[in-house]
């Protein structure tokens, strides 16, 4: 079915990267969660680090000792190196302190709002600095200092908006990601179930209508194929018992018939065949009086055994072994084993039928008194296709080869086993063990 | 008078061939004869003429014979007629045979593998069978 493939490989196509596309996504999320609390930690330690210049400032104004106030001096620096930078990689990104410099409208509007106060404190800073170093007087250090003091309040009232503003965007950034993630997965939900309904669903439609047009050919053609077959082999057979003929005549119209038998035997096989061969059959199961079954088809060949003379036995324990079972394939495996000793044991042999009942299975016997199957015979190969044992052949020319194959099939089909003892001359015994509950072995894969 | 023990047999079969040769051989046999081509000619002379027993093909046109066999059965002296089914149909492949087999023993040959005598030779034992 290339529509179903095609359909099958577009829902995948459709699934595939949606998955992918979670993948990123969720990837994505990670990324941003990791950038987001980076620049939020940073942007609080520029609040601190504002804090600790002013802190600083103020030791350097209340100390006298030089020592110490160089110690200070060293710590402003610092801190007003790392304020910068990080500043610098707040407002416009830095690859090293892994900020993407990626602002909104609305804290670069923040970062512009502060940028003067901001700026006074840093000039301030370096300044107490420069000033320390070219060993200034304390009045000339200490205007400084109190720029610092003054500008810090506002410069921390800004950097509080623009964490908080930070923070409130980043949080609508992961639900945004989360609707995001929620609708894709709908997405895959969805198509999963579009694609149960409108690509399975027909698919298995198809298939259940494929083998009811199979069960509908074979019942057809069986019909058909026989009609022709029937009107030959009576009207040959009124032919014979009405008009006057040569010895000759006699034989010929006797030919037409044995033929027709022959063609009608062959059409039911390859029937059996193209039923059993399809690769993947399931058993139709229902439960049937094995006892009753086999004695019908014993019946149906009545005429024939009647005609050679055979003496025909059916033995049973009871007079009903009920079964849950294919008929189709009982049916089959009794007719080629029933046929095949009718066909092998010469005029006026025995064929003895046992059926078994076990307590879990049920044991049919085929023994004949035919021509038996020589020792030589690979034993496997007796069950495949067209192949004939090498006396077969003497006895009844231009067989199918078919029989023990579709036999074995269907034994397979139920989840039985099929053996035989034989000798040449002596006559066959076939085996077959069938469960009673064939529905324990249901989905069994005919191997063809 | 032989007439009067003579059995009558009805046979509806679509196909012409089959049926003058089912004729042609259970008049030979004996038997009054008498012929239908589809399930509702069947039907109709069945039940006007009362044959001891009826040969019945299942596929056919204007009626089948699964529907001739129910309305049959519908009938009061038709219940109790015997049937033979013949057909080339097979019981295991066809839904209608499995049917029909479940609500009633009724005798069913596959065409193809019984002889015209063979045919012959069911029909009498089922008329003095216990059915009958």
């Amino acid at each position: 079915m290339p529509n179903f493939t095609i359909r099958y490989i577009i829902s995948l196509a459709i699934i595939a990267p949606l998955i992918i596309g979670i993948y990123f996504l969720n990837g994505q999320v990670q990324k941003t969660q990791l950038s987001d609390s980076r620049i939020i930690n940073l942007a609080g330690r520029q609040r601190m680090l504002s804090q600790e210049i002013s802190k600083v400032s103020l030791k350097i104004q209340n100390t006298t000792d030089e020592a110490e106030k160089d110690a200070y001096k060293k710590e402003l620096e610092k801190a007003v190196t790392f304020w910068e930078g990080s500043h610098k990689g707040l407002r416009e990104g830095s690859e090293e302190l892994g900020l993407p410099g990626k602002n909104s409208e609305t804290v670069k509007k923040l970062f512009v709002a502060i940028e003067p106060v901001y700026q006074e404190m840093v000039e301030a800073a370096k300044n107490i600095v420069r000033k320390l170093e070219l060993g200034q007087s304390d009045t000339n250090v200490n205007a400084f200092i109190k720029t610092v003091l003054v500008n810090e309040a506002a410069f921390l009232s800004g950097m509080d908006k623009i964490v908080f503003q930070y923070d409130q965007e980043a949080k609508t950034r992961v639900e945004s990601a989360r609707r995001m993630n929620f609708l894709l997965l709908w997405t895959i939900f969805l198509t999963l179930i579009a694609e149960g309904f409108f690509i399975l669903r027909p698919a298995v439609k198809r298939l259940e209508r494929a083998d009811k047009l199979k069960d509908e050919f074979i019942s057809i053609a069986s019909h058909q194929l026989r009609t022709p077959l029937t009107n030959v082999q009576w009207v040959a057979e009124l032919l014979l018992k009405k008009e006057t003929l040569s010895e000759k005549g006699r034989e010929y119209v006797g030919d037409i018939m044995t033929s027709t038998k022959n063609l009608s035997s062959l059409v039911d096989t390859l029937l059996n065949v193209s039923r059993l061969d399809v690769g993947e059959v399931s058993a139709r199961l229902e439960s049937i009086n094995v006892v009753e079954f086999i004695q019908g088809l014993i019946d149906e060949s009545a005429p024939i055994c009647d005609k050679k003379n055979l003496k025909v036995s059916f033995h049973h324990s009871t007079e009903s072994i009920k079964a849950n079972t294919d008929k189709g394939a009982l049916r089959n495996i009794v007719q080629a084993l029933l046929s095949n000793a009718i066909e092998y044991t010469l005029d006026g042999g025995t064929i003895r039928i046992a059926l078994e009942k076990m307590s879990q299975h049920l044991v049919l016997t085929v023994q004949d008194s035919g021509i038996g199957i020589p020792k030589k015979e690979r034993v496997s190969f007796l069950f495949q296709k067209f192949h004939r044992a090498s006396n077969a052949e003497k006895v009844k020319p231009g067989g199918s080869g078919l029989g023990l194959y579709i036999a074995n099939q269907a034994v397979k089909l139920l989840g039985g086993k099929i053996w035989f003892e034989s000798e040449e001359n002596k006559g066959s015994t076939f085996y077959v063990e069938l469960p009673l509950e064939s529905g324990k072995i249901k989905g069994h894969k005919l191997l063809s | 008078m032989a007439e009067n023990t003579k059995k009558t047999i009805l046979i509806i079969e679509d196909e012409l061939l089959q049926l003058k040769s089912l004729a042609d051989e259970f008049t030979d046999e004996g038997f009054q004869v008498l012929k239908a081509q589809n399930g509702e000619a069947g039907l109709a002379l069945a039940l006007r003429e009362h044959p001891d027993i009826i040969l019945l093909d299942i596929v056919m046109p204007v009626m089948d014979g699964m529907t001739m066999l129910k309305k049959l059965r519908e009938n009061v002296w038709g219940k109790g007629v015997p049937v033979i089914l013949l057909t080339n149909l097979s019981a295991d492949n066809d839904q209608r045979i499995k049917d029909i087999t479940t609500t009633e023993p009724a005798y069913y040959l596959v065409k193809s593998n019984w002889a015209l005598r063979d045919v012959v030779e069911k029909v009498r034992e089922r008329l003095s069978g216990p059915h009958s």
